[in-house]
């Protein structure tokens, strides 16, 4: 009898498929709790089958869910208008009790029961569809409304009806369709349900929508609203929350959270990976370690690069990173740095092995326009190299609220000035230098970022290895 | 077919007098031109035959009428079947590719016909003049026929109807040319010869006519695409297949059971209900003729409009097209009951007058009456019908047709058979009643929620 704890980790768009922070916080977790087996549940938009990580011996199993592949009803269930009662009844709810009424909906979708059909061409289904247009949407085309309902709930039933493995506990790494399908999991199951965010899920996506030229109007707020609602549906039902930092935690009691049951577990490196011997070159060495993808900002940094070049002839600038994620975006930072004219001091290099490069920089910078608790500052304070960075997600906070150091997105200007501080106060750096360092010896090592995780699984299931 | 309605209500739209009887002649020549020429090329075939040998015309009506029969119901299916793909071609001005399709269509058609109608004359005894001859002919005017059917089709989208009418003359004037020339030498033979000439003659130029307006591209003759047409349109040739088997089921029946065969051939006929039901199609056409010109062009109006409001229109202006397409449909189906029903009321009263002036001692007054309510119960099927193919609902058609041909053997059995002591007809009118019924209301059903119908298609 297998008495190994069996997690399941419900993921959507990242591990083990597509390369980032999120996959390789996954990837650390699953290495360093060998003790745990764990089953990856990955959602994704088509059917990838490359991994870019090498799979652990602890992970038992991988399923994917495929959201552009329609499925087919694999059972019938015997009165679906009973069913779509409950979500009549569900949608008549207000917005604060949702959370609670959800169960009964999932409850009632059963495994290979899919309800594209039966929401659009029941009567009852049609009528919902009406109803909810004449009360939020009278004027507008009802064809627009009709389609972007169709969108958001094709994407939910895929979902609902989805089968699961079995586990002991469902651990969410977001809010959204992967936070839904955990939710499902544990009223399938009667299992235990912890969600853990990096980056808010539902703001993330009002980022995008915003952003986008497709959806307008009344459209964007009903994706938006979409987006919200299975946050705070998923805040509510999860047994554990955990986030990054304090102020994501405060954004999601905000929506609903329960403020005894979310937690925050900062991220955490190999302290004693990154804390490598310093081998300062000639020169002044600025560095970027990131994908060469519009998230980082790299034009930012170009534009930035071309004021530190102006100022300091003699300094190198590495973008250091995979440059194939987005062949065209990396096309036209190219041509950009090109444009400027600084080709001979600004470098791509391509995926690297970082550690190389922490011994010699002298400063990292990072430009994106969003991130969570980004890795990146952890391991340049561990190997002693002082940071500039945009003032996105939980960056302030390790950079100790430090405005020197801090510039809003898209300010090359302000970019370049922390850079120039940094060359023009080495005795000051030295000393901040040590301080970051201490900071994350004692808050961001991986070792206790593991074990807090080990001891909330074991805690939830009360199952030890 | 909305768009002659929408041609010929132009011209009625002119509100002279001139242009009514222009309107009526058009429409005539379009929806009934090769029936009425049928009809009247038959009448002066047999009338020259009579002149000219003493043999019975009874096998030469024979082969008439199971040649009209079998072609109908061999090739319904693909006839609905071209008809879609021809409208799709249209609406994407593609017309070369609608003539391409219509001669590949003809070149399969003519010599599986052909075959097919020669390969079920060979065993048939016949004790005719030339009786190779005979077999021969029966089958190119089999292949003939099947042909027409198809150019029928095409030929709405020739607005020549000047020259379609003198194909007609020309192609039965030979042919009577023939008849009268042949028929001392072979008698009925040359009587089927001059006949399937003349057929030929027609056939050949309407696809003349039809080519010469839209030539076609290269192309091979077996490409998939027919394939392509039926895998996605199955339902409508099943319709067609049920339909034709349907208006035929009793008429087969009564054959076999209550007919006689010329000589010692299998073409039974049953005359007094044969005679009744083709005379009493006759009056099809002004029904028909009104269902082209008003009852479709109105549906199309109100269902165009209704179609643009799913587009772009808030709900409640969506469902006030839907009220007023239902309401339209509503009217225009009722009056057109009305028109039709008064026709065949008048009809009805004056059977006993129209049988001795066109067909004296070849039926009774009931056996024409039943045809006359068969034809009048006719009509909802196929406008109904007709309404459900603009809403690209196939399935509702298909059940009635099937309940129609269903229903209609089944009683027909019953009563050629003696089981029950009704007249020949009642299967027929049974049938088409409980086929109206069933798809009038699914047909109401599917009105009310037209507008989900519409956006899950």
């Amino acid at each position: 009898m297998n008495n190994r704890l069996k997690v399941c980790l419900v993921l959507e768009g990242t591990y083990p498929f597509i390369v980032g922070g999120v996959s390789s916080w996954v990837h650390d977790m699953i290495k360093g709790l060998p003790d745990i087996d764990f089953v990856l549940l990955t959602i994704l938009p088509e059917d990838y089958t490359k991994t870019h990580y090498e799979l652990p011996k602890n992970v038992v199993a991988m399923e994917k869910i495929i959201f552009n592949e329609k499925p087919k009803n694999g059972r019938k269930i015997k009165k679906p208008g009973n069913l779509l009662k409950i979500i009549r009844n569900f949608h008549k709810t207000k917005p604060v009790n949702k959370a609670d009424q959800i169960e009964d909906v999932l409850k009632n979708i059963q495994e290979g029961f899919f309800l594209h059909e039966a929401s659009v061409k029941s009567a009852l289904g049609w009528e919902m569809i009406q109803s909810a247009n004449q009360s939020k949407n009278p004027i507008f085309p009802f064809s627009d409304y009709y389609w972007a309902w169709k969108s958001t709930h094709d994407l939910l039933f895929t979902i609902l009806g989805s089968t699961i493995p079995e586990a002991d506990i469902y651990h969410s790494v977001s809010t959204g369709f992967a936070g839904i399908l955990s939710l499902s999991a544990k009223l399938r199951f009667k299992k235990p349900f912890l969600l853990t965010e990096h980056g808010l899920y539902h703001k993330e996506r009002e980022m995008e929508i915003r952003k986008t030229h497709a959806i307008r109007g009344y459209q964007r707020d009903m994706w938006i609203n979409f987006y919200n609602r299975i946050s705070e549906i998923c805040y509510r039902s999860a047994d554990r929350i955990t986030s990054l930092f304090e102020i994501n935690r405060q954004k999601q009691l905000e929506l609903g959270a329960p403020a005894d049951k979310a937690y925050v577990i900062p991220n955490g490196i190999d302290i004693d990976r990154f804390k490598v011997k310093r081998t300062p070159r000639e020169g002044f060495h600025v560095g970027l370690v990131g994908r060469v993808v519009p998230i980082k900002d790299i034009k930012t940094y170009i534009a930035m690069s071309k004021i530190i070049l102006e100022a300091i002839p003699e300094a190198t600038i590495y973008c250091i990173g995979p440059t194939d994620e987005n062949p065209e975006y990396y096309q036209s930072c190219v041509d950009l740095v090109k444009s400027m004219k600084i080709e001979d001091r600004f470098l791509f290099t391509g995926r690297q092995n970082v550690l190389e490069y922490y011994s010699f920089l002298d400063v990292v910078v990072l430009t994106s326009v969003r991130e969570a608790q980004p890795l990146v500052i952890l391991e340049a304070y561990a190997a002693g190299v002082p940071v500039v960075s945009t003032n996105v997600g939980n960056v302030a906070e390790l950079l100790d609220f430090d405005n020197r150091f801090l510039a809003p997105s898209r300010d090359a200007d302000k970019l370049a000035e922390g850079i120039l501080f940094i060359r023009q106060h080495p005795e000051e750096m030295r000393i901040i230098n040590k301080k970051n360092h201490l900071m994350v010896k004692k808050y961001y090592d991986k070792i206790d970022l593991h074990k807090k995780y080990g001891d909330l699984y074991t805690d939830m299931t009360k199952k030890g290895s | 077919m909305a768009g002659i309605g929408f041609e010929l209500r132009k011209i009625t739209n002119q509100g002279k007098i001139t242009s009514f009887f222009e309107a009526t002649i058009t429409g005539i020549m379009i929806v009934a031109g090769p029936w009425i020429f049928s009809i009247i090329g038959i009448t002066i075939t047999q009338k020259l035959f009579a002149l000219t040998s003493p043999e019975s015309p009874r096998l030469f009506l024979g082969v008439l009428i199971y040649t009209y029969a079998g072609s109908m119901i061999l090739w319904s299916g693909i006839q609905y079947l071209f008809t879609r793909a021809i409208s799709d071609y249209l609406f994407h001005h593609q017309q070369r590719r609608a003539a391409t399709l219509l001669v590949k269509v003809c070149i399969v058609m003519l010599p599986v016909s052909f075959l097919i109608a020669l390969g079920a004359m060979l065993p048939v005894p016949l004790t005719v003049q030339n009786p190779f001859l005979f077999r021969l002919s029966a089958a190119l005017f089999f292949g003939t026929i099947s042909v027409i059917w198809i150019l029928m089709m095409f030929i709405s989208l020739l607005k020549w109807y000047f020259r379609i009418l003198i194909c007609y003359l020309l192609g039965m004037g030979c042919g009577a040319v023939i008849v009268w020339a042949a028929a001392p030498l072979l008698g009925v033979t040359g009587m089927l010869l001059g006949f399937t000439i003349g057929h030929a003659i027609i056939a050949i130029g309407l696809l003349g006519l039809s080519l010469h307006r839209f030539k076609p591209i290269r192309f091979k003759i077996v490409n998939g695409r027919m394939r392509q047409i039926y895998q996605s349109n199955k339902h409508l040739f099943f319709i067609g297949l049920f339909l034709s088997m349907g208006i035929w089921g009793d008429k087969i029946v009564y054959w076999f059971f209550r007919g006689s065969a010329p000589g010692n051939t299998w073409f039974y006929l049953f005359d007094p209900y044969d005679i009744a039901v083709y005379y009493a199609n006759l009056f099809i056409i002004p029904g028909l003729l009104y269902f082209t010109i008003f009852t479709e062009t109105e549906f199309h109006i109100y269902l165009k409009k209704f179609l643009l409001s799913l587009n772009g229109q808030p709900l409640i202006e969506i469902r006030k097209r839907k009220y007023q397409l239902k309401k339209a449909t509503r009217k225009v189906m009722t009056d057109q009951s009305v028109f039709i029903g008064m026709m065949i009321m008048i009809l009805l009263i004056s059977a006993e007058h129209i049988i001795n002036f066109l067909i004296p001692g070849l039926t009774t007054p009931l056996i024409f009456r039943m045809a006359l309510c068969g034809l009048f119960l006719y009509f909802p099927l196929i406008t109904i019908m007709n309404f459900m193919f603009y809403l690209q609902i196939y399935t509702v058609p298909l059940l009635a047709v099937i309940l129609f041909f269903g229903i209609n053997t089944a009683v027909a059995i019953t009563t050629a058979g003696g089981f029950w002591n009704l007249p020949p007809g009642f299967s027929y009118i049974a049938s088409l009643f409980v086929a109206d019924l069933f798809i009038l209301i699914r047909f109401n059903q599917s009105m009310k929620k037209l507008d989900q119908i519409i956006f899950l298609q």
